[in-house]
């Protein structure tokens, strides 16, 4: 819990690291960022923070004084392709999975009740973004591929990310460079990664529940 | 935040009076700079980036070398007294390194750096002044500087940025409109209408986005005839400067021959 | 220091210096500047800002160019300030400026001219009188921040110059101050803008204190004691005789440069600032001598660059109302 800043009082703060170590790949060096970290961080940023996954006023314990600070902190284990969309989807899943402790605000008193006391309770998600990486190549012919590999990635010339949510919203729409594509190509997998949303918004709703149940049960 | 300020008025107005479709005056500055190879100063509107190359040269570090084609080496530094609210930001800040890697891969696949192995070519951004699209000015200035310098490139990148506002796409935000709508920035090639780059930050609606996207794709266009002639008119004075006026100019009137 | 030269380029460039009569590259006299040229209000985000070069005519490259610019914030005296305002600055250099410096090295650089021109400036004897909003509140906090967009020789003297104009150019807002002395019981007699603008909180304080702004539209006035913006010159010293306004190339064949800040005031002539750049030894005769001509040169470009940034203001006064009769 901390003060929030003065030109957003009534606003709670969430803060995204990452982390890409040398465990995750030997191409990775220890302390310098790499430019992978940079996009990485920057794109986990902008799906996760600034497309307003979590309703930040929620956050709020008392306007200018006290709000929640939620700091998500992803550590990447191991590289074998495609990091950015298993951090982002690891991301999502974190959030919706966390629980705050409750709290009870009197007057200017702010109490915070122990897990054990009171059950605590989730964090108000608009919507949940996943992210969808599409590998292009510099020949025309191979046709883009989904989810590449390390080797994939490494041979592709052109990586496309888009994060969109299970209501047909893009959140990020990411290329960065690469081999040059015709403006139709990318309406396509636009499409494409909508039904993948769809499929993988019903997969994590379903673990999340069963999860769930499955704690309930501890309680009794 | 600019709830107060209406975006999109009933007459069809922007807040700085423009239509929807219409884009900021764009001034293009082609005169030497400094020690420069090439330079190229771009302003949209009140957005103000100054872009030097230096190049195809000797790298600075062995390191960076690469065997079979040029290096391209982008850095990016923003004045802090470019914004509404001063703020200084490090080299190594997050923000700036993403925007130098988004210009540098922009770039790569368009330079033709097979030309010149084991070299490098240096790209320095300095943005001036910034009301809105300073990735779009960043990107053009880059296309003007390099052309400049006389570095073949396989054709002109230009950069547009648009958003929406509830239905009703929009070209070329200011700062006002880039903080409250969803936006997205493309730079194609105009000859081939192939895209390099495309972010898109913020929700939209897939209906919309192709709407937006087929938009700003068009509005490049408009905007590469801009450059074309900037640089055309720059190539001719220089030609008239060295007194000789043929009809066939080389170097950097190549491209826009084509 | 852009370049690296050869030493038989370095003794050639030395001796033409010396010779009698001496000979410069660029056909200069030793104690001649290369033509400056100077322009005001050039970034319209900041409150006062110049683009100043020195060797070409403006925009046309190939010379020293520096852009300046100030940004007023408001500080609250007892978290960070001090009270009657504070200056700081600060110096960027393009990497288009320093080409073959590797980016170590320019951050080096960068300090060592911020160090410079920061001292100089932020020293409270050259404190404006108009920096402080409500006394031992609040007060501005005057951002000057300098990029040197290319350097083809002395700098230094090129960043004085274009911070003194950037200085001279800016303007403060004019500000009402308002006290507010709240009542236990009504705490919200100030009402929500107050609360906004302070971020203070009222329950801890009785009484706070803010400002207004005393015309929106008013651009405000200058910073008081303008005139005393401190000028600098660099004197090349080569025994047993100095040259200004040295080139890149001069610059690197000349072992010794003595840099001294001056301002001018009515009440008398003070140095801000010296400093001894480069390796070397240097007897007090010659820095005795050395400040007295110091100061005869750097009369001079306070002369020249008093009457061009009044010439400045004129031109910028006639624009906006040109401008405004066209509507």
């Amino acid at each position: 819990m901390v003060k929030p800043p003065p030109e957003r009082p009534f606003e709670g703060m969430v803060s995204i690291h990452s982390e890409i170590s040398p465990m995750a790949s030997p191409e990775y060096e220890f302390g310098r960022a790499s430019e992978e970290e940079v996009t990485m961080t920057r794109m986990l940023d902008k799906v996760l923070r600034r497309s307003d996954t979590i309703d930040k006023e929620s956050l709020c314990v008392i306007a200018g004084q006290r709000v929640w600070h939620v700091r998500l902190a992803i550590h990447c284990l191991s590289d074998e392709g495609n990091m950015l969309d298993c951090a982002c989807l690891a991301g999502i899943v974190a959030l919706r999975h966390f629980r705050r402790p409750e709290i009870e605000v009197v007057g200017d008193e702010v109490t915070i009740h122990d897990p054990t006391e009171r059950a605590p309770i989730p964090l108000a998600i608009h919507h949940s973004p996943f992210c969808f990486t599409f590998a292009f190549f510099a020949d025309t012919s191979i046709p883009p591929i989904l989810d590449p590999s390390h080797l994939e990635q490494r041979l592709s010339a052109g990586l496309v990310s888009i994060a969109l949510n299970a209501q047909r919203e893009i959140c990020v729409l990411q290329k960065l460079g690469g081999v040059p594509l015709a403006p139709d190509s990318i309406l396509k997998l636009v499409e494409i990664a909508v039904a993948r949303a769809k499929e993988l918004d019903r997969l994590v709703d379903d673990k999340l529940k069963a999860d769930w149940s499955g704690r309930r049960v501890e309680f009794r | 935040m600019g709830s107060r300020v209406e975006i999109l008025n009933e007459g069809g107005f922007r807040s700085d009076g423009r239509r929807q479709y219409e884009l900021r005056e764009v001034t293009i500055d082609l005169s030497q700079q400094g020690q420069a190879d090439g330079a190229a100063v771009i302003t949209h509107g009140l957005t103000r980036v100054m872009v030097s190359v230096f190049g195809p040269r000797e790298a600075k570090s062995r390191s960076q070398t690469i065997h079979d084609r040029a290096n391209i080496n982008v850095e990016v530094a923003i004045s802090p007294f470019s914004a509404g609210e001063r703020r200084k930001r490090s080299r190594g800040d997050k923000r700036i390194l993403e925007m130098a890697a988004t210009i540098k891969s922009t770039f790569e696949p368009v330079v033709q750096t097979t030309l010149y192995p084991r070299s490098q070519i240096d790209v320095f951004v300095q943005v001036l002044q910034q009301d809105g699209g300073v990735l779009q000015a960043c990107i053009n200035a880059t296309t003007l500087a390099l052309v400049n310098a006389g570095i073949p490139l396989l054709d002109f990148v230009c950069a547009v940025s648009g958003g929406v506002y509830s239905t009703s796409p929009m070209l070329d935000l200011s700062l006002l409109e880039e903080n409250d709508l969803p936006n997205l920035t493309v730079a194609v090639m105009p000859k081939t209408g192939k895209f390099t780059l495309a972010t898109m930050e913020t929700r939209l609606h897939v209906d919309r986005f192709e709407d937006i996207f087929k938009l700003v794709c068009s509005a490049s266009q408009a905007l590469h005839q801009e450059m074309k002639d900037a640089v055309r008119v720059r190539t001719t004075s220089l030609v008239t400067a060295m007194g000789t006026i043929q009809s066939n100019v080389g170097g950097d009137m190549m491209m826009d021959e084509s | 220091m852009a370049i690296s030269l050869s030493k038989a380029e370095k003794s050639y460039i030395q001796a033409g210096i010396v010779g009698d009569p001496p000979h410069r590259s660029d056909g200069r006299a030793l104690h001649d500047f290369r033509t400056v040229a100077l322009e005001t209000g050039v970034a319209p985000l900041s409150n006062g800002s110049a683009r100043l070069t020195i060797g070409t005519v403006l925009r046309g490259g190939g010379g020293t160019e520096v852009l300046a610019a100030t940004k007023l914030e408001v500080e609250d005296v007892k978290v960070s300030g001090v009270d009657g305002g504070r200056i700081v600055c600060s110096v960027t250099c393009s990497p288009a400026a320093y080409p073959h410096l590797s980016s170590g090295a320019l951050e080096d650089l960068q300090y060592d001219m911020t160090t410079i021109v920061d001292q100089t400036l932020s020293h409270p004897s050259l404190r404006p009188s108009n920096l402080s909003i409500v006394k031992g509140q609040k007060s501005w906090l005057l951002n000057l921040d300098l990029v040197v967009l290319s350097d083809a020789g002395n700098v230094h003297d090129a960043l004085f110059m274009a911070a003194r104009a950037a200085l001279w150019d800016t303007k403060v807002p004019r500000t009402l101050s308002i006290e507010y002395k709240a009542a236990a019981a009504n705490r919200n007699a100030g009402g929500m803008e107050i609360d906004d603008a302070s971020g203070l909180d009222t329950r801890q304080q009785p009484s706070i204190a803010d400002f207004g702004l005393h015309d929106f539209w008013d651009e405000g006035e200058p910073l008081g004691g303008r005139e005393a913006w401190p000028v600098s010159v660099t004197l090349n010293l080569i025994s047993p005789i100095h040259y200004l306004d040295a080139s890149a190339q001069e610059e690197a064949a000349t072992p010794l440069r003595l840099l001294q800040a001056f301002s001018f005031s009515p009440s008398g002539t003070s140095l801000q600032g010296m400093r001894v750049l480069g390796v070397g030894e240097l007897d007090a005769k010659t820095v005795k001598q050395g400040i007295e001509d110091g100061e005869k040169y750097a009369r001079e470009i306070y002369t020249a660059l008093n009457a061009k940034l009044k010439d400045e203001d004129v031109r910028r006064n006639q624009k906006a109302s040109y401008r405004f009769a066209r509507r």
